[in-house]
Formats: structure tokens, C-alpha cells, sequence
């Protein structure tokens, strides 16, 4: 290998330049201190196994009601990267690998592309014009405003800034040489990096690969003048198709599913207008031609550097002197997609690209700048590449040497960010110098360990609450970590960090919390199953420091002496203390349990002056008590699901009162898709109702086999219900033990509350059976692990057809 | 259609027309240009007709005057440059887009130009 590289001048270049841009990423980080805040979070890097345990197994999220989400897609490259935390055991070390796959990937290979069309563009060596133009190419994508100012709070699908060229360059090569390794070796990364390639982040990947594909298939026909290689292809698509079955099937199957939200969002016309076009048509102003030729970085504007690669392409064309079909193809596809990233380009432009979201799918390319900046930056590379090549063949050497010195310069001085580290070293925005750089607290993470071991379900409040759903959390070294809840996904414990968390009672809690009720609001929080308060005293993350952001909408306690004093005024207990963080409880009278029977049903109109989701949810919550009824175990229905269960006298009712007074119920959650439900002494009809997200997927299932009564983890109502302590499974030792069971009830599964799960009971007492086991399942579950037993069997295979390469290879 | 393009083509207005234009090509290229720069600097609002209206004469008037792609790629350098000028000063104000709209048109009919005119390996 390194005799290969030396063997070449070029080729140490490259290797340098590419090393280079790899150990860069590790000067920017002091050992401990962690990038991972962001919409999506980078608590992987911190702790795999825990992250892989709390979301990706089960499709219910554990943060906040339960949603029904399919996050399969992480598996396989969270076991990816908990192999690399292995090794290095440090998160420092596998945030600065990535980043340097990041930079040194991209590098490497879009110059490999760059070489590949030169090799058949012009025959003969790599010249000194070809070297530098690509290796200019190759370092404009490198330091683009795609790959470097998306660095900070990266996404998890942000890889896809070394993986798109990686794939390309392997696509590229099967045409060349078709040889089989080049597909296998790309389903591999594919496989890997399955988060790139999943359904449920959707934009990266048809932002760029339909086009890449198109671009391959016209190469082939008009450059390369070779077949379609269909034998390639069919065998790629089968094993994409089988190793990605255990994330693709389960999205698939709700994106057909008719009344999905999915669905909806995909082919009804109305959404596709609301959600996609709408947005499109609010955000339009911000897609800026200029700023996608000059590509500054965010807060550079004013660089001298902007105009040379541009104005270097347009001497490239100015220096061309015969038909180039690679050039042609990739300035058209450069065109493209400058239009499709600016979308500002003429009147008519604009109402074609308005035409274009009555397709199915394409509202997720709504926010237009933002996911199409890759495949455009990509394409632009790839021109500036080859038609540098054009203008440096044309002139001397030494106005070669000067130019490219000038271009990399340049592009250096104005990425100097990747150089001296603030790329990742920034303050998070509308604070006050508030890093966004953390080390993890001691005294959190012992706060994280309490909570691994509370044993019930209860869910948690997060004070300070905030008005996005993000979580605060304070590091060691005065910065702070801003992004999904810790608690969720670290340890799998359902709660609530912020505004969006307590859908459909958001602005219901905003109302009430101005008004300083406390009483409805602990109403609110029985409602939610909020069990714990845990309060942050650090003042570091209010808004002293973060005035403005974000703070402001919901009104929650901006100070650590108010947001106490709220927590007092909910809370009834201090329980754990460690540092500036302590867990409250709230008072157990108070607390619904995740399964309850309902000993009052209020039926509810929407108040119509109030927007419909606001006007249903503040009936819940009226000024003047519902009735004197003490007992917490209420639920609100809709008047007209009422119609659905209970005769139209009762439904015409205000409220109807069950007798549930010799009742028993326990209840044990195998996993967050399952649980086990026993009922003793039903006698009368009554309302069951399971406090997570209305999905008409979860089902009841009758049961023969009695639920094991021991290792209780408490009880409620003076215990007429009991919850059993959970089985702690990683994964269901029987996961199909529902199957062959019988659906029972499926027609009084109703929602109350605004978002929970009920069914309406009638026991069958010409039997005398009073007492029922139930199962109660998601069962889209049960498509993830079918669909994980046709991606193990592909995995096999792919295995074995690599060995099957690899010795014919040898042979 | 063809017979009414024949007549046109034959008919002695047009030709007296397009001998005037040959005949002060560069004052008819000039105006061109400054019509494109003053759309850029002057005018405050985005019109399709003017954009399309001066690239179908740009368009006539390569096939007329014979203008090589040379000459287009030349019209986008001073393009590129007027907007990175405006992206220095302004940002990406509207004359800073209209620069960057004009420059990509024109690149996009310099390069269709070129690969007419060029000839194959």
C-alpha cells in the first residue's frame, strides 16, 4: 500500500492532503468534550448501546405520549459505531473519526470521481492540469458551505456528505469495469450507514440519488457507449432490498397505509398543498441564486475567494475547444439542480417548481435550499473539476502552479474555521457565550442512573421546560447541550422537555401556566402520567443566559427560583438530589398509572371560538371543577366517538359515572410495544384506557395464560391497580406470542383524553367470567421483526456472495 | 408555416432590416449588453418578458452575426463579475440576483452554443 502511494507523486499528494483533512477534526475537540446537541442528536457518540436500547429496537419513542415511529434504520450503525467506542472508548475520539470521514471521505473521494472522467474524457496520464483541477474540485466540495456549515449540530444523514461521493464513485466504477465488487462493496456502506438510507429521513436520499442514478445511466449510454448492466443492477436491488427490509417494510407498510399520517402527507392533494407548497411558497424568498454560485460559509459573506472557482469554470468553457459529452452531461445536470436548490430563477421557473409538489412525495423537498445543497454542491464540484482541467491545459505551467496556488489558498483561508477548530466550537445561538461544546456532568449522570432504576413508568417533567422540545442540560465546562431528551433517549423513560412534548395540551399548558393554576395543571399532569419532576437549579440554562432562545413562547419559569417554585407548587417531594439537578415526585393520589379504569367519562364539545385542537383540549380543563368528583380517574370523550360505544342518551349526558369501586387491575410492560394487562372483578361495563398515543395498531389480544402477580413495583387507588416491576427485555423473547390470538374489542378502541388509547369493556356476565387476561400490542411491531428475519437471511447471503467475489477475485 | 417562414425570409423589409443590423453589429451587441446591465442595476422588478425577450434577440443575433460562444462566455465573466461586485456590497440584494439569474442564463446558452459549434474528437 504505501509502496503504491509513493510510487506516485500525485497519489502522495493526495494521500496528504486526504490525511490531512482526517487528523484535522481531532484538534477540535479537548478530550471529554462532546458535539452532540442538534435536531437529531448525536447521543450515539456518548453512549451506543444505551441509545440503540432506548429507540431503536421498538417503533414507540420513548419521549413524551409514545408516538408511533419505525427508527429501525439506526441498528446497524449504531452497533457501528458502539464496535468503534469499543476500541477508542472515548466519544471525543468517534466524534472526531466521523467528522474526519467527513472531510477526508469527501476529499478522497470526489477527486476519484474527478480522475475517473478525465481517464475517459482524455486519454493519457494524469497531467499537471488534470491533477490540480481535480484536486481543486475536490477540495471546493470538501470546504462547501454543505459539508462545513452543516458540521455544528450535525445530523445523523450529515455522512451523507462523504457517502454521496463514495457511492457514486462505486456506482461509477461497476460501469467502467463492471466488475460485481464495487456493488457489493457499496451495499456494504449502504448497510453500515443505514441511516442514510431509510425512509423515515427521506430528503438525502431522493435528493440525490435518483438524479445520481440518471446521471450514471446517460454516462454509460453516451460516454462510455456500453450496455445496461442489468445483472449489476437486479442484484443490487435485491440485496438493498433485503438488507434494508427491517427499516424499508415497516415504513412501507405505513406509507400505504391508508389514514396514515404518512400516507396523508404523501398523496392526499389537500396536505400536499398545506404541508408542501404552503411552506414553499413562505420560504421562497430565501433561496438565493447568487448565494448557490458564490457558495459563501454562513457569517463569511465578504470573501474575495467567492468569484474564483466560479469565474475559473467560465475560462474552462471560454478554453474548450472540442465537444465534451461528460461536460455537457454535468452541466446539465449542474443547471438542474442549481434550479431545484434556488428555485428563484425566472417567473416561470418559479410556477414549474410550484407545479412540481403535486407529485407524490415531494413536499419533503419543502424546505428546497437546504435539501437539494448536497446534490447541487456535488454536481458544481464536479464542473469546476473538469473544466478547470480545460483552462489549465491551455496555459503554462507556472500560471498553473500560481492559479491553483491562488484557488487553494483561497478556499483555505476562507474555510479557516475547519483549521482552528470554531467550526464546532460555536455558541449556541441567541445566548449569551453559552458553548455548545459539553462535557458531560458527574452529578447528570448520576441522575441518569436514578432514573434507569425507578421501576414504574411514571414519566417526567423537565424543568426548565422549554419552547421546542429540546432538552437543557448543563455540562461540566459551562457549555450545554441542547437536543433531543437525554432521558429518552439514554435511558428510554417517556417525558417531557418541552413545548411540542405535550401534544395536544401545548397551548392549554402555555394558558395555565400564565395564569399560574397550578391545580389544572397538575390535572394536566395526571392526564400525561407525569410521575417525576426533574428540575436543573444551574442558572446557566435559563434565560439569563439564553434570552433569546428558547425561552419565551410557553412562559415557564425563566429563573432557577421560579422554575422551583413551580416544582414546589406540583410536586410533593424531593427524592434524589445530585449536584444542581433533583428529582421531585408528584403526589401519588394525584398520578393516572399507564392503564387505568375510568370511574367518570366527561363528553366534550370542541369550544368553537378557539382553534379546533386548542377549543377540545381546554375543555378538559374548565375554570369551574367538572363536578365534586375526587376521583382522578377521569377520561374526556369526543361526543361523537361516545356515539360509538355507549347508547346516544348517555352521549347527550355532560358525564357518566362507571362503577369501578371492586375492581382490580394489574398491569406489567414486557416492552414499550407490549404489555400485559389483568383485570379481576369486572362485573359492569368500563373504560380502559392506556396513556400513550392513539394508534389504531395497538391491539388488545385475549389470553389464557394468567399474568404472574409477583415482584410488584407499586400500586395505586389503594391497590385497585398494581403495576408489576417491567420486563427488562432488549429484545422480545417472544415476539410472536399474540399470533393465532384473537383481536378482542377492536371496535370500542377509541381515543380520549385528546391522544390516549381506550377500550370500551363489556364484561359477559351470562358466562360469570369476570376476570380477563389481556395482551396489548403494537402490532407494527410484529412487521419489524418479520421484516428483521428477511434481513438477516440477506445479510447471510451477502455475506457469503462477498466471499463468493473476494475468491473468484483471487482465482 | 414553412411557406409563411419562406416568405418572411425572402420579404425585402426584413432583409433591409437585417442588413442595417449587420451593419452596425457591434452598436446592436453594445446595446444588448447595456440593455442586460441596466435590467441589473435599474430596475427594480423581475420581468420574464425582458429576461426572455433580450435572450431570444441574443439568440437571432448569433445566428445572424455568426457570434461565437467565445463572446457569451466573455458577456458571463463581466456578468459574474457585476454580481460578486453587488454580493460585496449589498448582499444578495435584487440587483445581486438579477446578475446571478442573467449569468446563468447566459451560461447555460453559452455552453448549448459551444457544443453546436465545437467539433467531435
Amino acid at each position: 500500500m504505501i509502496k503504491y502511494i509513493i510510487a506516485s507523486k500525485l497519489r502522495l499528494v493526495i494521500f496528504l492532503i486526504c490525511i490531512l483533512l482526517f487528523i484535522l477534526p481531532f484538534f477540535w475537540l479537548k478530550p471529554g468534550e462532546m458535539d452532540i446537541g442538534g435536531d437529531s442528536n448525536g447521543l450515539y457518540f456518548y453512549d451506543p448501546i444505551s441509545n440503540l436500547k432506548a429507540f431503536a429496537i421498538y417503533s414507540v419513542v420513548p419521549s413524551g405520549t409514545g408516538l408511533v415511529s419505525h427508527n429501525q434504520y439506526f441498528l446497524p450503525f449504531l452497533l457501528f459505531v458502539a464496535f468503534l467506542k469499543s476500541i477508542f472508548n472515548s466519544p471525543t475520539v468517534l466524534i472526531s473519526i466521523f467528522n474526519g470521514l467527513k472531510l477526508g471521505g469527501s476529499f478522497i473521494f470526489m477527486f476519484l470521481i474527478i480522475r475517473e472522467f478525465f481517464r475517459k474524457e482524455k486519454e493519457g496520464e494524469m497531467t499537471l492540469a488534470k491533477s490540480t483541477a481535480a484536486i481543486i474540485g475536490a477540495l471546493f466540495y470538501t470546504f462547501s458551505p454543505a459539508v462545513l456549515d452543516n458540521m455544528v449540530y450535525a445530523l445523523v444523514t450529515h455522512s451523507q456528505v462523504f457517502l454521496n461521493p463514495m457511492m457514486f464513485y462505486f456506482a461509477l466504477r461497476y460501469l467502467i469495469t463492471r466488475s460485481l465488487k464495487y456493488v457489493w462493496l457499496g451495499l456494504l456502506i449502504t448497510f453500515i450507514f443505514s441511516t442514510n438510507f431509510s425512509l423515515q429521513a427521506p430528503p438525502p436520499l431522493f435528493a440525490f440519488y435518483p438524479l445520481a442514478i440518471f446521471f450514471l445511466l446517460a454516462y454509460n449510454f453516451l460516454v462510455l457507449q456500453k450496455p445496461i448492466p442489468w445483472k449489476g443492477i437486479i442484484v443490487g436491488i435485491l440485496f438493498f432490498l433485503g438488507l434494508h427490509a427491517f427499516h424499508l417494510f415497516p415504513v412501507a407498510s405505513i406509507v400505504f397505509d391508508k389514514g396514515s399520517d404518512f400516507n396523508t402527507r404523501i398523496f392526499e392533494s389537500t396536505s400536499k398543498v398545506n404541508s408542501g407548497l404552503e411552506y414553499f411558497n413562505a420560504i421562497r424568498g430565501l433561496g438565493k441564486v447568487s448565494d448557490h454560485i458564490l457558495l459563501p460559509l454562513a457569517g463569511k459573506k465578504l470573501s474575495i475567494s467567492l468569484i474564483i472557482v466560479p469565474a475559473l469554470i467560465v475560462l474552462g468553457f471560454l478554453s474548450l475547444k472540442r465537444k465534451s459529452k461528460t461536460l455537457l452531461l454535468i452541466s446539465i445536470f449542474f443547471f438542474t439542480t442549481l434550479f431545484l436548490v434556488s428555485a428563484n430563477i425566472t417567473q416561470i421557473g418559479v410556477e414549474f417548481y410550484r407545479k412540481l409538489f403535486l407529485i407524490p412525495g415531494f413536499g419533503m423537498f419543502r424546505g428546497f435550499f437546504g435539501q437539494w445543497q448536497w446534490v447541487y454542491t456535488f454536481f458544481y464540484a464536479l464542473l469546476a473539476g473538469l473544466s478547470i482541467s480545460y483552462f489549465f491545459s491551455r496555459i503554462k505551467k507556472k500560471y498553473i502552479y500560481l492559479l491553483s496556488f491562488l484557488a487553494i489558498g483561497f478556499l483555505i483561508a476562507r474555510s479557516w474555521i475547519v483549521f482552528n477548530g470554531e467550526i464546532v466550537n460555536v455558541f449556541h445561538r441567541g445566548s449569551k457565550d453559552v458553548k455548545a461544546i459539553i462535557r458531560v456532568d458527574p452529578n447528570y449522570e448520576k441522575i441518569l442512573n436514578y432514573i434507569k432504576g425507578i421501576s414504574n413508568d411514571g414519566k417526567i417533567l423537565h424543568i426548565p421546560f422549554t419552547d421546542y422540545g429540546y432538552n437543557i442540560v448543563s455540562g461540566a465546562n459551562k457549555g450545554v447541550y441542547m437536543g433531543q431528551s437525554m432521558v429518552s433517549f439514554l435511558v428510554g423513560k417517556n417525558d417531557f422537555a418541552g413545548y411540542q412534548d405535550i401534544d395536544p395540551f401545548s397551548e392549554v399548558f402555555v394558558k395555565l401556566l400564565k395564569e399560574k393554576n397550578y391545580s389544572l395543571i397538575k390535572q394536566m399532569m395526571s392526564l400525561l402520567q407525569i410521575r417525576y419532576v426533574l428540575y436543573n437549579s444551574n442558572e446557566i440554562i435559563y434565560d439569563k443566559f439564553f434570552p433569546a432562545f428558547p425561552y419565551g413562547h410557553t412562559g415557564a419559569p425563566s429563573s432557577p427560583s421560579a422554575a422551583l417554585d413551580f416544582v414546589k407548587n406540583v410536586s410533593v417531594k424531593k427524592i434524589y438530589e445530585a449536584g444542581s439537578y433533583s428529582i421531585f415526585k408528584v403526589d401519588k393520589k394525584q398520578y393516572l398509572p399507564h392503564f387505568y379504569a375510568v370511574s367518570g367519562i366527561y363528553f366534550y364539545d370542541t369550544i368553537p371560538k378557539y382553534d379546533a385542537k386548542y377549543g377540545r383540549a381546554l375543555s378538559f380543563f374548565p375554570e369551574i371543577p367538572l363536578d365534586n368528583n375526587k376521583d382522578p380517574r377521569i377520561a374526556f370523550v369526543d361526543r361523537m366517538t361516545c356515539n360509538a360505544i355507549l347508547t346516544k342518551q348517555i352521549c347527550n349526558q355532560n358525564n357518566f359515572h362507571s362503577d369501578i369501586k371492586d375492581m382490580q387491575i394489574i398491569y406489567q410492560k414486557i416492552n414499550p410495544a407490549k404489555y400485559r394487562v389483568s383485570i379481576k372483578n369486572a362485573t359492569k361495563p368500563f373504560l380502559l384506557v392506556f396513556q400513550n398515543i392513539f394508534s389504531p395498531h395497538w391491539k388488545l389480544y385475549s389470553t389464557n395464560t394468567p399474568i404472574a402477580s409477583k415482584n410488584i413495583s407499586d400500586s395505586y387507588f389503594d391497590g385497585a391497580i398494581t403495576e408489576l416491576l417491567p420486563i427488562r427485555q432488549t429484545v422480545d423473547r417472544n415476539p410472536f406470542e399474540t399470533n393465532g390470538k384473537k383481536i378482542i374489542y377492536d371496535n370500542t378502541h377509541i381515543q380520549v383524553n385528546e391522544y390516549a388509547n381506550a377500550w370500551y369493556i363489556k364484561p359477559n356476565n351470562s358466562l360469570e367470567r369476570f376476570d380477563y387476561e389481556f395482551i396489548i400490542e403494537m402490532t407494527k411491531q410484529k412487521t419489524v421483526y418479520y421484516s428483521f428475519i428477511v434481513s438477516a437471511i440477506s445479510l447471510l447471503a451477502f455475506l457469503l456472495y462477498g466471499v463468493k467475489l473476494l475468491m473468484k477475485q483471487r482465482l | 408555416m414553412k411557406k409563411i417562414l419562406a416568405k418572411v425570409s425572402t420579404s425585402k423589409k426584413l432583409k433591409k432590416i437585417e442588413s442595417f443590423l449587420k451593419k452596425n453589429r457591434n452598436t446592436v451587441l453594445a446595446l444588448v449588453t447595456i440593455s442586460i446591465f441596466v435590467d441589473i442595476f435599474f430596475v427594480k422588478t423581475n420581468s420574464d418578458v425582458v429576461i426572455f425577450g433580450i435572450l431570444l434577440l441574443y439568440g437571432i443575433f448569433i445566428k445572424m452575426f455568426q457570434i461565437k460562444s467565445r463572446r457569451t462566455f466573455l458577456l458571463c465573466l463581466a456578468l459574474l463579475t457585476a454580481m460578486f461586485i453587488n454580493f460585496l456590497f449589498t448582499g444578495s440584494s435584487i440587483p445581486t440576483e438579477k446578475a446571478a439569474v442573467w449569468f446563468i442564463l447566459f451560461m447555460a446558452l453559452g455552453i448549448f452554443q459551444q457544443w453546436r459549434e465545437n467539433p467531435a474528437r
